[in-house]
């Protein structure tokens, strides 16, 4: 059951809504009004607690806010000097200049590398949690321990392999060839997370069906799967942002056709002829936003997702 | 029953998977880092034995890859620690305001691109335009121009600061859960012997959070060990050798110089290091794991 925390266990600083009910409190009845009133004394612990996370949150949001700014900076007056905390020309020619030249094909590559990766990635790694939670194999938790161990495989150590073997298939700079790596180091992570939720789906439906004499293949298609449409989603951007942020075996892999976006970023910061610190920072900014959206659905699954599970979120 | 060999087909793609990209892969690695594959040998490479390894032995730089890792792992996970238990501990607090606002911000540092992540800090430590000399020589009252990526040391602690903002806003959020689980009582009784709160602090609320602190560092040793994209970014691995790690010093032997059977053996010393470090990470949290 210990897996099964980060939903509920967390609840109670995850909900932003706790947050609305705080303030709708203010106008409540009388009761609740002196309780409010003894909650906002504040005492000197409380004050200096309030200024360490006001300090951590700015220094939290400052680098994002530095990068934002940049991009919206002229290139000579990205780096200065002097040092500009808002941009003297605020200009959107950087992104002018990252659509006709910079950002494709990376960002298409990018695109298409991690969607595609995470739908195989999700489907194989759901059967195989179902696998692991419904059927008591003997070795079942070795075979688990050795899938999860994939995850903490240092990816040079792949990668220089794998490069000779995509060499001598003709397969360096395609997509295929990326995507192949993205499934493989994603699929470990998708059973991961997919076990905790199948765990949580009464297993008697199952049992009634099979007794009728479907088989197992139906049953998990028409009674489980459906069930699981919302996790495998959560999954699913898990897996989209991981293969998205990619970059070592993208670097090794691929040239020119297969370049994904954060390579199209460093080939910038390696430009020998004068680093745009301008376009650096709107290719970052174009690889960010979408993470940052995709955030807000899986943020209670975040501890889940990069402890392993291992963790209490 | 038919239903007893199903679980085979469902497991089978992953399994079938792992076994074809990594397992075969790492066995071809092995068998690499036996021969002296480089530029030149590249279609027979010559069986070699171990010499590579004994290469890496006699190799500074290999050594000093590891230091450099060893160093980012100490410095970077002490602060990293002692910070976000400290958060922790003033969040643990039940009258603070913005608490859910600040884990809604945590995670983001730990998601985002790693490689816009380096670049960003490289041009906050950018001697010119960065942030952190302007800020300084506010602070300081006249202007600052560190090169903070162009000296060795420096630019270790950049590499460290980018690692410690990434990861302790996440710390914290883990060690506050952690923390808030803990059961009330023995703060309680605590509270009525009237132990003083660093009396409480060591000998209630640390223990209770030695299992997450205990994961946590195994997870982040872990990541150390595979730390690249923001070094990539931010410094290259230099000026000169100051900031390759082993596993950039592995990926410049293999991707810069082309030796492909030196950079294998490199690799599988990493890998035998994150073998010890992964037994010990699912011995320590297996049972959870498990549940």
């Amino acid at each position: 059951m210990a897996v099964r925390t980060d939903a509920h266990m967390t609840e109670e600083i995850t909900d932003t809504k706790s947050i609305r009910k705080q303030t709708e409190n203010t106008t409540a009845p009388a009761p609740r009004l002196a309780q409010h009133r003894r909650r906002t004394t504040w005492s000197i612990g409380r004050i200096f607690a309030h200024l360490a996370l006001l300090v951590m949150m700015v220094a939290v949001l400052f680098p994002i806010y530095w990068l934002v700014i940049t991009s919206f900076k002229d290139n000579s007056e990205a780096l200065g000097p002097p040092a500009t905390f808002w941009p003297n020309h605020f200009t959107l020619h950087s992104y002018e200049v990252a659509f006709k030249e910079s950002l494709f094909p990376g960002l298409i590559n990018s695109f298409l590398a991690a969607l595609i990766s995470t739908v195989i990635a999700v489907l194989i790694g759901t059967l195989a949690a179902y696998s692991l939670e419904r059927h008591h194999f003997r070795l079942r938790n070795d075979v688990a321990f050795w899938i999860l161990s994939q995850r903490m495989m240092p990816p040079i150590a792949v990668a220089i392999p794998f490069f000779l073997v995509m060499q001598q298939l003709h397969l360096t700079d395609t997509l295929f060839a990326l995507i192949l790596l993205y499934v493989t180091f994603n699929t470990p992570l998708a059973v991961w997370l997919m076990r905790p939720f199948v765990r949580d789906i009464p297993v008697e439906m199952e049992q009634a069906a099979l007794l009728d004499g479907y088989k197992p293949l139906t049953v998990f298609r028409k009674i489980t799967l459906p069930l699981l449409k919302t996790p495998m989603a959560t999954t699913a951007i898990f897996v989209y942002i991981f293969a998205w942020n990619e970059f070592l075996f993208a670097l090794i892999l691929t040239r020119v056709h297969a370049i994904t976006l954060p390579i199209a970023i460093s080939s910038l910061g390696g430009n020998p002829y004068g680093v745009e610190w301008a376009q650096i920072a709107t290719l970052s900014v174009v690889a960010i936003v979408p993470v940052l959206i995709l955030y807000i659905f899986v943020q209670r699954y975040m501890v889940t997702a990069l402890t392993f599970g291992s963790v209490k979120g | 029953m038919q239903k007893s060999n199903t679980w085979i087909i469902f497991i089978a793609p992953t399994i079938v998977l792992i076994l074809t990209m990594v397992v075969f892969p790492l066995f071809y690695s092995l068998w690499l880092s036996l021969h002296g594959w480089t530029i030149l040998n590249r279609v027979n490479p010559p069986f070699v034995g171990l010499d590579n390894y004994a290469r890496a032995l006699a190799d500074p730089l290999f050594w000093h890859g590891l230091l450099v890792t060893v160093i980012i792992l100490v410095v970077a996970l002490t602060i990293e620690t002692l910070l976000a238990i400290a958060m922790a501990m003033l969040l643990a607090r039940g009258d603070i305001v913005g608490r859910n606002m600040f884990r809604v911000l945590a995670f983001i540092p730990a998601l985002i691109n790693p490689i816009a992540t380096g670049y960003t800090f490289h041009l906050l430590f950018h001697p010119n335009g960065g942030a952190v000399n302007a800020l300084l020589g506010f602070v300081a009252g006249h202007p600052v121009n560190l090169d903070w990526i162009g000296s060795p040391s420096t630019a270790l602690a950049a590499i460290i600061v980018t690692d410690i903002w990434q990861w302790t806003p996440f710390l914290t959020i883990v060690f506050l859960a952690a923390r808030l689980g803990l059961p009330g009582e023995p703060f309680e009784a605590a509270r009525i012997d009237r132990a003083s709160p660093w009396l409480i602090f060591r000998r209630v609320t640390l223990p209770g959070l030695v299992p997450a602190i205990t994961v946590m560092l195994l997870i982040r040793g872990i990541d150390i060990f595979k730390l690249f994209d923001t070094i990539y970014a931010i410094t290259g691995g230099g000026p000169g050798t100051a900031t390759q790690t082993l596993g950039f010093y592995t990926y410049l032997v293999g991707f810069n110089s082309f030796k492909l059977g030196y950079a294998a053996a490199l690799s599988w010393v990493l890998n035998i290091i994150l073998f010890i470090l992964a037994t010990i990470f699912l011995r320590t949290a297996g049972r959870r794991l498990l549940s």
